[in-house]
C-alpha cells in the first residue's frame, strides 16, 4: 500500500489542492514547486510514487523524468506526468514517465490511479 | 403629289410633284428669257413698224433657234405654235401637235398644280414660273407661262444641271446641319465690320438656349462663358483678330439651369487683302459628355494609381496588361517589368493549379471574392494576399480578361496567428486554476459526505457543474486553437458507435430534465475513429438540440448505415434555422439569435469544432431545417 507521494508542480494552487486531497485520503505528501532539489527530496522523503508536471517554470518535466529513470536508485519509483498543455502528450510519451494524465483531471481517478500503480509490480 | 408613270406613252409627261411652284401675285411682265432677253409679250403683241410677214419670219426664226421648248396655245388650249425643241420634248412631229389640245397630249399634267397654274395664267393674266421634274429623261425644266394676245405662251427650259447642283448643295447643307446637330456641333459667322453674328445648326442649344437666344452679336456668347475662362477666351479672340491666327480652345459655359458644360471652339479669321480681319467663321462643339468621361477616367486612373492594393488586369491567357503602383509595392516588380508577362510569374510553383482554376472561373463569367492565398514577390519572398477577381468584358459582352485586386494580408495573418496563440496560451493558463479548484471542490465533497451534510453536498455539486462547464468552454477554446494550428490530434481505434451513442444519451438523460432522448436505428459495422472526439461531436449536437428546443419534449437520434456511410441524425423540435444561416452556423463564434428570442449561452464554436472533427475523419456534418420546424443535424462518417 502506497503511503508517500512526491508532487512537483510550479503552480502552488495545484500543489495545495493535491496535497490537501491526498492527505485527506490518507497519503503522506511532500510538495516541490521547484524541481532543482528533487534528488535531495527523494533521498530524504523516499516517495513511493512521483507526480510531476510537464512544464516546470519553463523547463520540461521530462528532463527530470529521464534523469530519474536513468538512475538505478530511483528507476523503480513510478512516475505520473500531468499536463494541461495540448502538445504535451507526444513529448511525454517519448520520455520515460509511466503514466500521463491531462489537466484538469477527476481527482477520484487520480487517487485510484495512484492506488493501482502502487499495487502493480513495475519490474516483475 | 406623285402621279402615275405611264411608260407606254412616249409623250407622257410625268410630274413628280411640283417642287417649287412660284406664283407671282403681281401682274407684272414675265421675267426675261435667258437666251434671248427678248420680251415675248412685246414681240408677239406690240411690235410695230415691221411688215407682218417679216415680223413673223423674224419671230419664228428666233423661236426656232431657242434652246428651250416653246409652244403657244390658243384660248381653247390648242397648240398654234411648236418650235423644234418642243417637237423633241413631246417626241412628236409639228404636224401631230398643231391644232391638238395640249391636255390631250399631256393628260397627266391635268392632275397637277401646273394645270391650275396654266389656267390662272390664261384667265387672270398672271405669269407663272414653275420647276418641274420629267422622270422619263430624268430632267428638270423651268416652265414659264404668260398670256399673250394669241393665247398662252409656254417656255420649257432645261435646268437639270443647275437643279442638280442646287439639290446637291441643299442636301449637303442639310446633311451638314444634321451632322452638326448629331455631333453637338454648331457653327457661327461673326462679321467684325458690322459686329453682327450669325448662328447656324442650332448652336444656341449647345448653350442651353432657345433658338435666337444668343442674339445677333457675340456678347451673349461671351457672357455665357464661365467667369474663370471668359477673359482667356476673349483675349484669344482679340489676339486672333490682330494676328489672323486660327482659334482652337476649350472653355466652360454656364447654362441657364446653372449646369456647367464644356465647349470646344475652332475658328478661322478671314481677312481682306490688306490683312484686316473681316470675319470669323467657326464651330462650337459641346463635349461635356466626353469631358465627364475623361474626368471619370482620370479619377479611375487616380484610384488605380493611388491604391495600396495591387490592381492588375490580365488577358484570358493570363498575360498581364495593367499593373498599378500598389502592385509594384507589393510584389516588387515595376509595371515595365510585368506588363506582357504571364501572371504565373507571381504564383508559387505549388499553387500553379490554383491559377488555372481561377482562369476557368473567370472564363464562365464569375467573380472570385477575397480568396486568401500566397503569391511570390520579386525577391522570392512569399506574401499572404487576399485576391478578388472579376471578368473583363468587351462591348459585346465577350469575356476578354480579368481584373484582379490583391490585398496584402500578411499583417492580418500575423495577427490571426498571434490571436490563435493567445487563445491557446490563455486557455492553458485558465486550465490550471480550474484543476486546482475542482480538486478542492472534490475534497470538500468528500469531507461533507463524511459528515453527511446534504445541503453543503448539494451546493458543492452545483459548484462542480459550473466548474465542469468552465472546463468545457476552455476545452473548446483549446480545440479551436488546435484546429487553427492544424494540431488537432486523433487517437483512432475501432469501436461500436451504438455503444457510444447509448453512453452519451445516458450521460445526457441525467442532466436533461425536460427532454427525452430517443435512439432509433442501429449501426452494424464498427467505426474506426477517435471515440472521445466523436463523442464530443455527439455531445455538441445533443447540447444544441436541447438548447434550441426549450419547449420541446424530446430529441431523436437516428442511426443509419447506408452503403459505406454512417449517418447519425440528431433531430430536435425547436426554433429551427433560417436557410440564410445554415452555412454560417458552421463558422466560428456564430450563434443563432433573434430579436424575439433570448440569447442562447455558449461561445458558438461547437458546430465549428464538430465539423472539423468530422472532416478529420473524412466525413462531414449537414443540416436540414426550416425556421420554426426544428432541425436535424447529420454526422456523416465514411465506413472503412
Amino acid at each position: 500500500m502506497i503511503k508517500k507521494v512526491l508532487i512537483i508542480d510550479d503552480d502552488d494552487g495545484i500543489l495545495d489542492a493535491l496535497c490537501a486531497v491526498l492527505e485527506f485520503e490518507g497519503f503522506e505528501v511532500m510538495t516541490l514547486s521547484n524541481p532543482e532539489p528533487i534528488f535531495r527530496a527523494i533521498n530524504n522523503f523516499h516517495p513511493e510514487i512521483i507526480l510531476i508536471d510537464y512544464l516546470l517554470s519553463g523547463k520540461e518535466g521530462t528532463v527530470f523524468v529521464k534523469e530519474l529513470k536513468a538512475n538505478k536508485s530511483y528507476t523503480s519509483i513510478p512516475i505520473i506526468m500531468m499536463s494541461a498543455h495540448p502538445m504535451a502528450l507526444e513529448t511525454a510519451k517519448k520520455s520515460s514517465a509511466d503514466i500521463f494524465i491531462h489537466k484538469p483531471f477527476e481527482i477520484d481517478s487520480l487517487i485510484s490511479l495512484i492506488r493501482k500503480m502502487g499495487s502493480i509490480d513495475m519490474f516483475p | 403629289m406623285t402621279n402615275t408613270i405611264d411608260n407606254s406613252k412616249k409623250q407622257c409627261y410625268i410630274l413628280y410633284g411640283i417642287r417649287r411652284l412660284i406664283l407671282s401675285t403681281k401682274r407684272t411682265h414675265a421675267p426675261p428669257l435667258k437666251e434671248t432677253s427678248i420680251s415675248l409679250p412685246g414681240l408677239l403683241g406690240t411690235m410695230h413698224g415691221f411688215p407682218p410677214e417679216i415680223l413673223n419670219a423674224i419671230i419664228v426664226g428666233i423661236l426656232d433657234k431657242l434652246l428651250g421648248a416653246f409652244i403657244v396655245v390658243d384660248n381653247k388650249w390648242q397648240l398654234i405654235y411648236v418650235n423644234p425643241r418642243a417637237e423633241n420634248f413631246f417626241n412628236k412631229k409639228k404636224d401631230e401637235l398643231i391644232g391638238k389640245n395640249i391636255w390631250r397630249i399631256i393628260p397627266e399634267a391635268k392632275k397637277t398644280d401646273l394645270y391650275h397654274a396654266f389656267h390662272l395664267a390664261m384667265e387672270n393674266m398672271v405669269p407663272v414660273t414653275s420647276e418641274e421634274y420629267y422622270s422619263p429623261t430624268d430632267s428638270w425644266y423651268e416652265i414659264r407661262a404668260f398670256r399673250t394676245p394669241l393665247g398662252l405662251a409656254i417656255y420649257y427650259e432645261q435646268i437639270t444641271s443647275r437643279k442638280k447642283s442646287e439639290d446637291e448643295l441643299l442636301h449637303y447643307s442639310e446633311r451638314l446641319e444634321l451632322a452638326q446637330k448629331a455631333g453637338n456641333i454648331g457653327s457661327f459667322e461673326w462679321d467684325l465690320e458690322t459686329d453682327k453674328a450669325v448662328w447656324f445648326a442650332d448652336i444656341e442649344s449647345l448653350y442651353g438656349l432657345e433658338s435666337g437666344g444668343l442674339g445677333d452679336t457675340f456678347t451673349t456668347l461671351f457672357e455665357r462663358i464661365h467667369h474663370k475662362d471668359r477673359k482667356r477666351v476673349e483675349r484669344l479672340f482679340n489676339k486672333s483678330i490682330k494676328t489672323g491666327e486660327n482659334i482652337n480652345t476649350e472653355y466652360r459655359i454656364i447654362w441657364p439651369d446653372r449646369t456647367v458644360h464644356w465647349i470646344a471652339v475652332k475658328a478661322t479669321v478671314l481677312s481682306n487683302t490688306r490683312k484686316k480681319a473681316q470675319r470669323i467663321i467657326g464651330v462650337n462643339m459641346n463635349f461635356t459628355h466626353r469631358k465627364k468621361a475623361e474626368e471619370a477616367l482620370y479619377q479611375l486612373a487616380a484610384i488605380f494609381d493611388s491604391s495600396d492594393d495591387a490592381i492588375m488586369s490580365k488577358t484570358i491567357d493570363g498575360i498581364i496588361t495593367n499593373w498599378n503602383k500598389g502592385a509594384e509595392k507589393l510584389f516588387g516588380y515595376t509595371a515595365k517589368e510585368m506588363i506582357g508577362m504571364p501572371v504565373t510569374t507571381l504564383v508559387p510553383a505549388d499553387r500553379l493549379i490554383e491559377e488555372a482554376e481561377i482562369i476557368e472561373v473567370v472564363k464562365i463569367g464569375e467573380s472570385i471574392d477575397h480568396y486568401d492565398t500566397i503569391r511570390k514577390a520579386k525577391d522570392g519572398s512569399l506574401v499572404d494576399v487576399s485576391i478578388s477577381i472579376s471578368p473583363i468584358r468587351d462591348t459585346k459582352g465577350k469575356i476578354i480578361g480579368a481584373a484582379s485586386i490583391s490585398r496584402d494580408i500578411t499583417a492580418y495573418k500575423e495577427l490571426e496567428r498571434r490571436k490563435d496563440d493567445f487563445i491557446g496560451m490563455a486557455s492553458h493558463e485558465l486550465k490550471t486554476p480550474i484543476t486546482s479548484l475542482r480538486v478542492f471542490n472534490q475534497l470538500l465533497l468528500k469531507m461533507f459526505e463524511g459528515k453527511k451534510d446534504d445541503k453543503a453536498i448539494y451546493y458543492l455539486h452545483k459548484m462542480n457543474d459550473q466548474l465542469l462547464r468552465l472546463s468545457t468552454l476552455i476545452g473548446d477554446l483549446l480545440d479551436i486553437s488546435k484546429i487553427q494550428a492544424g494540431k488537432l490530434e486523433l487517437r483512432k481505434e475501432r469501436f461500436d458507435m451504438n455503444e457510444l451513442i447509448k453512453e452519451t444519451i445516458e450521460n445526457f438523460q441525467g442532466i436533461s430534465e425536460n427532454h427525452k432522448l430517443v435512439m432509433k436505428g442501429k449501426i452494424k459495422s464498427l467505426v474506426y475513429g477517435d471515440k472521445d472526439r466523436l463523442g464530443q461531436v455527439l455531445i455538441n449536437l445533443l447540447t444544441n438540440a436541447i438548447k434550441y428546443s426549450p419547449n420541446a419534449k424530446k430529441v431523436v437520434i437516428h442511426a443509419k448505415e447506408e452503403k459505406n456511410v454512417l449517418n447519425i441524425g440528431v433531430q430536435d423540435f425547436g426554433i429551427g434555422i433560417d436557410k440564410d444561416h445554415q452555412d454560417k452556423i458552421f463558422g466560428r463564434f456564430f450563434r443563432v439569435e433573434g430579436a424575439s428570442e433570448k440569447t442562447f449561452p455558449g461561445l458558438g464554436v461547437g458546430l465549428y469544432i464538430s465539423l472539423e472533427i468530422a472532416k478529420r475523419h473524412g466525413g462531414s456534418i449537414s443540416v436540414e431545417s426550416k425556421r420554426g420546424e426544428g432541425a436535424t443535424f447529420y454526422l456523416h462518417l465514411p465506413l472503412r
